[in-house]
């Protein structure tokens, strides 16, 4: 699985939101980094296939994105995202099961073919106990969990996750995080965006750093986390940083 | 009390989708049928059993004597009125079933976001212009004409300008239901003779006791090739209760599925109103119960909708013919008269989860 980017432009209402994109991503774990409206998550949507770049090429699997079929793209790229969603009433299970969409027939009417699925997105998560409970009284956070099941449930070998951290408490966030980590031991190619390096950091092997639509850095985590190329990409003054433990830098 | 209700209901919830589907399809038909024979046997001539029969039997050998007044009644009145009930509660529950998870609210209702209203609009002009004899399909086709007007309206409000919020799309619907009635009552007020007046206000609250074939053969196609293509379709709906870019990451067209929804339950919705009136609330009020018992599964809801809202039309027409027999009460009030409370409590209730959130 890779993806490959081709002089990738974005523009919305004559803005720039890409700048002339391009490069390969074929590392298992991979984490993109950049300051509010860098534009990662105009990236992520491209990545993704819902939302198509005003100019340039986006290859899956050496493959044209544009010529892959909506159904078919779902079934190998999944994206998690934090979004208002309309499902009041659903169980747990009942909403993980929405993942399995594009693998579902709809005139399939052995009994619950998919159950074995969603059960096991929800066991992955640690949410399996609580499949019958309705999410209206999920938490943020949980709330956030079950969202990965649902793209898990999807059984996609690429998962896209656009800031899945941000709004979560230390403990939820650390269990995304720790998720996204098994993802990767499950052989599951993994993009995660964020504006915090502290969290990448522990994610992602390989690191993209962004800024204003245009690519900083690319490569190992350790060697793009420089102290010079967070000055950089954050526009941090020398009262900003003066704040940040340099010790952060010295142990990855 | 509540918890046992709640432990029972999900017991059924957790059924597999098509041991649902089997159980509630043949409890709903049961019902339909047994009050089907009710009201074919009930009206101001009651006839008995052992003479529908033979008078059913008459009609299948094809005989020429059928002209006595018991099977006049039957094959002329009753029967198209019952069959007409069975395809507009088919009409009005499916159209609001699918407009709720359309519009991602659960108060959307074809009477409640004005389609009815629209289409109501285009029937009434279609009188006032003097257009409708030209055909049988003028008519329908003006209903049509104003659903889908009250319908661009209404989705253009909810989606385009701005966030979908439960608000803007009542509002929005208020406010071309308001529209369409003063376009109705302009209409009223303008025409001088009085049977075209009555004619005109059968559409502001619907009922089905001018009922004849003519009407049934309307409507009937429409169902068959809606009601198919909206089950088929029950599948997407269900995604659509994420956000859009979630819907699009699982691999749906969002804008076509939304497109052609929209489209099928406009057609529904402007037909039955073309030969029944507004007869509002069905749409809200059977689907909740649905959900109720079966939990949010589309391919679960939209069948069982259609199911349930015939039985309830079948149900609440045979009332409105019998309480006060041999004077009617219109059907379109007697939904109203319990839509109206059932909306205010899911309003309020819809509020509390909101603030809650």
């Amino acid at each position: 699985m890779s993806f490959s980017l081709l002089n990738i432009n974005y523009q919305n209402n004559n803005k720039n939101i890409l700048n002339d994109i391009s490069i390969d991503f074929t590392e298992k774990s991979i984490g993109v980094l950049g300051h509010n409206g860098s534009g990662k998550t105009t990236l992520m949507k491209i990545l993704s296939g819902i939302t198509k770049p005003t100019s340039g090429k986006v290859e899956f699997d050496k493959k044209n994105l544009k010529h892959i079929s909506d159904l078919d793209r779902a079934k190998n790229i999944g994206y998690v995202q934090q979004d208002r969603e309309y499902v009041i009433g659903f169980t747990l299970y009942e909403y993980v099961e929405l993942g399995t969409f594009p693998n579902k027939n709809i005139l399939d009417f052995k009994k619950n073919l998919d159950s074995k699925v969603i059960d096991k997105a929800l066991d992955i998560v640690g949410l399996l106990n609580r499949k019958d409970e309705l999410v209206d009284n999920l938490s943020g956070g949980e709330m956030q969990i079950l969202r990965i099941a649902r793209v898990l449930a999807q059984n996609t070998r690429v998962i896209l996750f656009d800031e899945p951290t941000s709004n979560l408490d230390l403990k939820n966030a650390h269990k995304v995080s720790s998720l996204i980590k098994k993802l990767n031991s499950h052989g599951i190619q993994t993009i995660v965006t964020s504006h915090d390096f502290r969290i990448l950091k522990d994610i992602s092997d390989f690191l993209c750093l962004l800024k204003n639509g245009v690519i900083l850095d690319f490569g190992k985590t350790k060697d793009v986390l420089t102290h010079e190329n967070i000055i950089n990409a954050f526009e941090l003054l020398p009262e900003h940083y003066s704040k940040i433990d340099s010790n952060e830098f010295k142990d990855l | 009390m509540l918890s046992i209700s709640r432990r029972n209901r999900n017991k059924l919830r957790n059924l597999s989708y098509f041991d649902k589907l089997l159980l509630l399809s043949i409890l709903c038909l049961s019902f339909t049928l047994l009050l089907v024979i009710l009201s074919v046997r009930s009206g101001p001539v009651s006839i008995n059993f052992a003479e529908i029969l033979n008078i059913l039997i008459n009609i299948l050998n094809s005989s020429e004597s059928t002209i006595d007044m018991n099977s006049q009644i039957i094959l002329n009145i009753r029967l198209p009125r019952i069959i007409l009930a069975v395809l507009v509660g088919i009409s009005l529950s499916v159209s609001g079933a699918i407009m709720q998870g359309l519009f991602r609210n659960p108060m959307a209702d074809p009477s409640i976001i004005g389609v009815s209203s629209g289409a109501a609009v285009g029937a009434v002009s279609s009188i006032a212009l003097g257009i409708y004899s030209l055909s049988l399909i003028v008519l329908p086709l003006m209903a049509f004409l104003g659903g889908i007007i009250a319908a661009f309206t209404v989705y253009f409000i909810s989606f385009v300008s701005g966030r979908n919020s439960l608000v803007s799309l009542i509002l929005g619907g208020l406010a071309i239901s308001l529209f369409a009635n003063s376009v109705i009552s302009m209409i009223i007020l303008a025409s001088s003779e009085y049977g075209e007046m009555s004619s005109i206000l059968f559409w502001l609250a619907g009922g089905l006791e001018s009922t004849r074939w003519d009407h049934v053969f309307l409507l009937f196609p429409i169902v068959l090739i809606n009601l198919p293509i909206l089950i088929f379709y029950s599948n997407k709906l269900n995604v659509l209760a994420l956000s859009d870019d979630s819907a699009k990451s699982l691999g749906l067209n969002v804008s076509k599925t939304r497109l052609i929804l929209l489209l099928s339950t406009t057609a529904l919705t402007s037909m039955a109103v073309a030969v029944s009136g507004i007869i509002a609330f069905v749409g809200i009020i059977i689907p909740h119960i649905v959900r109720l018992i079966t939990g949010p599964d589309n391919r679960v809801v939209i069948p069982i909708s259609a199911l349930l809202g015939s039985l309830f039309l079948v149900f609440t027409d045979y009332l409105a013919r019998t309480i006060f027999s041999p004077t009617e009460i219109r059907l379109g009030i007697i939904t109203s008269l319990v839509g109206a409370p059932f909306f205010i409590y899911l309003l309020i209730r819809q509020r509390t989860t909101e603030v809650a959130q």
